[in-house]
């Protein structure tokens, strides 16, 4: 359905150019949910901005059902069967108005049928009532809810949501995950996210971005099974919960900035890894790593 | 040791045209805080957690009950250091973060050199990092600058309001060890909405709810064997890698 292929891009500023995606390969294919996972910095933002036409590619492009996003008669059809909903979106309900209002003022309001709607928001468990309540009465879960439903609304075929949990307690995690995972009978699901937890409580596939590459991707169950890339490893060791709070954290600072875009903070790091890593695949599950398997019996 | 005996705050709600409720944001709260342990304070949105911090660190006086601070209603100015949850509140995005650390240095009567080793510990290299304007620094690196600056003047306690939300899990998990560390010369109270983070951390944890703390216990306690049903259900659900929704 959605393709990245090659994918450079970047920014302008001042009329200079930065890099800082480099050789993005990914897709998302039909009743799927895909997660983006990274730290800040990662470039999630611009690969998310960059998938859904907001910036162009320096190199390589974006399909969407083999076409290009990127020429101008496809962009549109593209746009409008894809729903952006992005981190600040779920705050951006008008306070004092009633949810009915703000779906008649972001739609045409006359052009939803009200069975249609209520079905809708009956599917993400709120009920109908809910419509005739203001944002304010509204629990920050439900408030979740109602941005996913009114996106929703227009049947997209693929929902792209930028850091969707972010603030909501456990409870309303839970509930929206599992509404999410609802949803992919009638449409994909693309998250970006640096919550581990969330996306691998419901990702189909997850990609990992790390310094502008993707660095490790494949099927939640084989990146679970097993880590190819020392930084996903980290990313697994130190996840602040319960049952790992007797873990001690080392910090690691080489001071190496060539090759590897992990070499810095790499425990396993080489002189090999001071050259350019090629991605390479096992089984569909991707990586960037010039020493694997050699650094999962470095272990002490 | 902070000690709060019914600490109450209320709104008037307008409940129809002619007629007002009493709210209330926090609802009769009496509890201790203990010195020297990290005590967690969770719970949703909207439970309580900002307002009773806003509270315990003196910026927010309109309440009624008592609070006593190691057994007195006065504290003295450097007792209880606030971090907020944006950053950008008590900073000058114009400025360095050298300018940042040596006002700070100045006003408490500190040596730089002591101000600028509250950075290394929270984990920024002073060096690296002294002539960076304030705006060109990420969201975590400014958390962590904020986070040096209110250890400048060597407080008894310092309340932490969702102030590391900009850092993702790795740096987090860094500066929440080091929170272990420094329990041992501060007391600190860490809020968050995430019980997580909150049960890694804290020895000790309260859980709020609609403006009362619903059930306070030691984290192991309250981790392996909840009292209140609202608990064992934040607990439940808590988000983790190894349960598939
Ligand atoms: S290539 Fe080398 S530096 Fe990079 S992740 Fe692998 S071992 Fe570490």
């Amino acid at each position: 359905m959605l393709q990245v292929a090659g994918l450079y891009s970047g920014y302008y500023h001042n009329r200079e150019y930065t890099e800082i995606l480099r050789n993005i390969n990914m897709h998302v294919d039909e009743n799927e949910i895909v997660g983006i996972l990274g730290p800040n910095g990662s470039g999630k933002s611009t690969l998310i901005k960059s998938i859904i036409g907001d910036i162009y590619a320096s190199r390589g492009d974006v399909l969407y059902n083999g076409k290009s996003i990127y020429s101008k008669n496809n962009y549109h059809e593209y746009r409008n069967s894809l729903i952006y909903v992005k981190q600040d979106s779920f705050n951006s309900l008008k306070p004092l108005k009633t949810v009915n209002f703000q779906i008649g003022k972001l739609y045409n309001w006359k052009s939803f049928d009200k069975q249609y709607v209520e079905s809708i928001f009956m599917e993400l468990n709120l009920k109908p009532e809910i419509l005739n309540m203001k944002a304010t009465q509204l629990s920050d879960g439900m408030r979740h809810r109602v941005v996913i439903a009114m996106a929703l609304l227009k049947n997209p075929e693929l929902l792209v949501l930028d850091e969707p949990t972010t603030g909501l307690d456990s409870i309303s995690t839970h509930h929206f995950l599992s509404i999410l995972k609802g949803i992919k009978k009638h449409s994909s699901v693309l998250i970006s996210s640096n919550d581990v937890n969330a996306l691998f409580e419901i990702c189909d596939r997850v990609y990992i971005l790390y310094g502008g590459q993707i660095i490790e991707d494949g099927k939640y169950s084989a990146i679970l099974e097993s880590r190819f890339q020392p930084y996903t490893e980290m990313l697994f060791r130190y996840i602040p919960l319960y049952s790992n709070r007797n873990i001690e954290y080392i910090s690691v600072n080489n001071n190496k900035y060539n090759g590897c875009v992990f070499i810095n903070n790499c425990p396993f790091h080489d002189q090999v890894c001071e050259s350019e890593i090629t991605y390479e695949t096992i089984n569909d599950h991707g990586f960037r790593c010039i020493r694997y398997p050699g650094w999962k019996n470095d272990r002490a | 040791m902070i000690e709060l005996k019914g600490i109450k705050k209320q709104y008037k709600l307008k409940s129809s045209p002619l007629k007002y409720r009493d709210y209330y944001a926090l609802d009769n709260i009496s509890t201790i805080f203990r010195d020297n342990i990290i005590s967690g304070i969770t719970g949703s949105s909207g439970s309580g957690k900002t307002t009773l911090a806003n509270i315990i660190s003196g910026y927010d006086r309109d309440y009624s009950g008592e609070i006593l601070y190691d057994g007195s209603r006065e504290k003295d100015q450097n007792f209880i250091r606030y971090v907020f949850q944006d950053p950008y509140i008590s900073m000058n995005p114009v400025k360095t973060v050298e300018w940042h650390i040596s006002t700070a240095a100045e006003i408490n009567h500190v040596k730089i050199e002591k101000a600028s080793e509250k950075l290394e510990m929270a984990g920024m290299d002073y060096s690296a990092f002294r002539s960076r304007y304030v705006n060109s620094l990420s969201g975590g690196e400014l958390q962590k600058l904020a986070l040096a600056i209110s250890l400048i003047p060597d407080p008894n306690f310092i309340v932490l309001d969702e102030a590391f939300s900009m850092m993702d899990s790795i740096n987090l998990f860094a500066i929440l060890t080091f929170l272990k560390e420094l329990k041992k010369t501060v007391s600190l109270i860490y809020i968050d909405h995430d019980i997580n983070r909150v049960s890694f951390v804290s020895d000790y944890i309260y859980i709020m709810n609609c403006g009362k703390i619903i059930e306070e216990n030691y984290t192991e306690k309250i981790m392996e064997d909840p009292e209140d049903e609202y608990t064992g259900e934040l607990i439940k659900y808590s988000p983790d890698y190894r349960k598939r929704i």
